[in-house]
């Protein structure tokens, strides 16, 4: 995920030079520029983009900087975006209207570029510094909750080695979810799941799974039903029974690890395919299930695989947030890529350590845009 | 809004107006769709031309909007994905629950 991610600004203004001016000294700073020569333009963008902060001119023919704010905060999706007004007028009473639309400032025209990108750059700051504020007293809330979910460690095995690394999107707490139980010296789950969305929506609903997750395979066990497409089959149905839970959906990762044998079963729900690294061969080779989301359905058609792994072998798998790049501005899923990329450091000595650097520490703030997991199994040479 | 819809025979035909289906539209497209099926629409033709990525936020709403479309003996089908959103939705077996289609006359042709 090399590229940063800029910061977009809508421009709105019917002058054209003044709109080419700001547009290049915007653009030299590293902005993202969207132009509109009208509030009926800059609503044509909205409606495909949302940009971080909006600079709108006051004077504009048919529809002026103050319709235009008021038609911004009738929509659910576009009230909040920071909103600065750009005029030529210094009038007070005009400034008052103004900000009482809950404009963030206001900008007189003829105040220098420089200027105006030092005020803009400003705002953008201060936000982002409020915002993180709230996310961390939020944070601190959830945490002495003492509520987790990602182990803070993997357990000792006999014949594997289990190595995972979890980053949230923006700091939130997160939809994805880790656990790691060792049930009995011959038989460790793993589990790795998505919860469909973002943020506190998602990570709220994390607890829910988990706790039906851990119960499922707990029960399994009293039983000695060691069927994990069972086990699935079982999380499903507690999922879609409840209705705490109708509109909330999840991928799911389970693993056995077996230590007698040293195979691996597996069965996912809309998760992505597994990659194996096969130290004898060199090859590398993905496991796709065939299980639907969690909550889509109470049949979801999960199935148990075998995996077969070979003194060395590497499994590894992920969540959807290691798989989306920004590219060109624009963000795309590419899971091929990924796997290119990640395989190139497979069937080394150390590769979890070297996917760590080269690929994990990589991914900042500036350039996730989901919550990102992944889980590294080894089977220890004999 | 986050759709353009058209009308014809009792089908909806709606268009993402969005490129990017994120957590910033999800809600918002949710309840466009929903909207659409409460007055008593059977079928939804959804076109994708202009999405080029969608996250999970994004698909956790598609598939909500299906299972409330099916509770009420409707449906909705997706057209016209890119084949980077496509090659998603089948690697995550959306592709299973959601009847997909080359265009809208595809579609269309299916019910006859």
């Amino acid at each position: 995920m090399p590229n940063k991610l800029q910061k977009k600004i809508l421009l709105v203004e019917d002058n054209p030079v003044m709109m080419k001016l700001m547009q290049m000294a915007l653009t030299k700073e590293n902005y993202t520029c969207l132009v509109a020569d009208s509030a009926a333009a800059a609503i044509e963008i909205l409606r495909k983009q949302i940009p971080d902060i909006i600079l709108s001119d006051y004077e504009m023919p048919e529809m002026d900087g103050f319709a235009f704010r008021h038609a911004l905060l009738k929509n659910p999706m576009w009230k909040d975006i920071p909103f600065v007004f750009l005029t030529a007028h210094s009038d007070e009473t005009l400034i008052l209207e103004g900000l009482n639309l809950n404009a963030i400032d206001y900008i007189v025209k003829g105040t220098p570029v420089s200027v105006i990108i030092s005020k803009i750059t400003n705002i953008l700051v201060s936000l982002r510094t409020e915002h993180e504020r709230s996310v961390q007293e939020l944070r601190n809330a959830a945490e002495s909750l003492n509520v987790k979910t990602t182990p803070t460690a993997a357990p000792e095995l006999d014949k594997f080695t289990i190595d995972f690394w979890h980053r949230s999107f923006q700091n939130y707490p997160s939809g994805d979810f880790i656990d790691i139980i060792k049930v009995n010296e011959r038989f460790c789950f793993v589990v790795m799941g998505d919860i469909m969305g973002k943020k506190w929506k998602a990570w709220f609903f994390t607890f829910g799974f988990l706790s039906y997750i851990r119960s499922a395979i707990r029960f399994c066990v009293l039983d000695k039903n060691f069927t994990i497409a069972e086990i699935l089959e079982k999380v499903n149905s507690l999922v879609c029974i409840d209705e705490s839970l109708s509109n909330i959906l999840s991928s799911m990762s389970l693993l056995m690890l077996d230590n007698q044998t040293g195979y691996i079963h597996y069965s996912g729900a809309g998760d992505l395919p597994l990659v194996k690294y096969n130290t004898a061969t060199g090859q590398i080779t993905s496991f796709t299930s065939s299980g639907l989301l969690l909550g889509i359905s109470q049949n979801g058609l999960y199935d148990d695989q075998l995996i077969e792994m070979e003194d060395g072998d590497q499994l590894l798998l992920f969540t959807d947030g290691l798989i989306d790049i920004i590219e060109d501005e624009h963000t795309k899923s590419d899971y091929h890529s990924f796997v290119e990329q990640i395989s190139a450091y497979m069937g080394k000595k150390d590769s979890f350590s070297i996917i760590s650097k080269e690929i994990l520490q990589k991914i900042t703030g500036d350039n996730q845009v989901d919550d990102a997991s992944i889980i590294f199994i080894q089977k220890k040479i004999s | 809004m986050t759709l353009k819809t058209e009308e014809a025979n009792g089908i909806v035909q709606a268009t993402i107006l969005f490129q990017e289906g994120s957590v910033t539209n999800a809600d918002q497209f949710k309840e466009e769709i929903l909207g659409i099926i409460g007055k008593g629409t059977k079928l939804i033709v959804l076109n994708f031309k202009n999405v080029s990525y969608v996250d999970s936020s994004f698909l956790g709403s598609l598939v909500v909007a299906l299972k409330y479309a099916i509770s009420k003996g409707a449906d909705i089908y997706l057209v016209e994905l890119k084949a980077d959103v496509h090659s998603l939705l089948h690697l995550i077996r959306i592709d299973k629950v959601f009847k997909i289609f080359k265009d809208y006359n595809e579609a269309i042709a299916s019910l006859k």
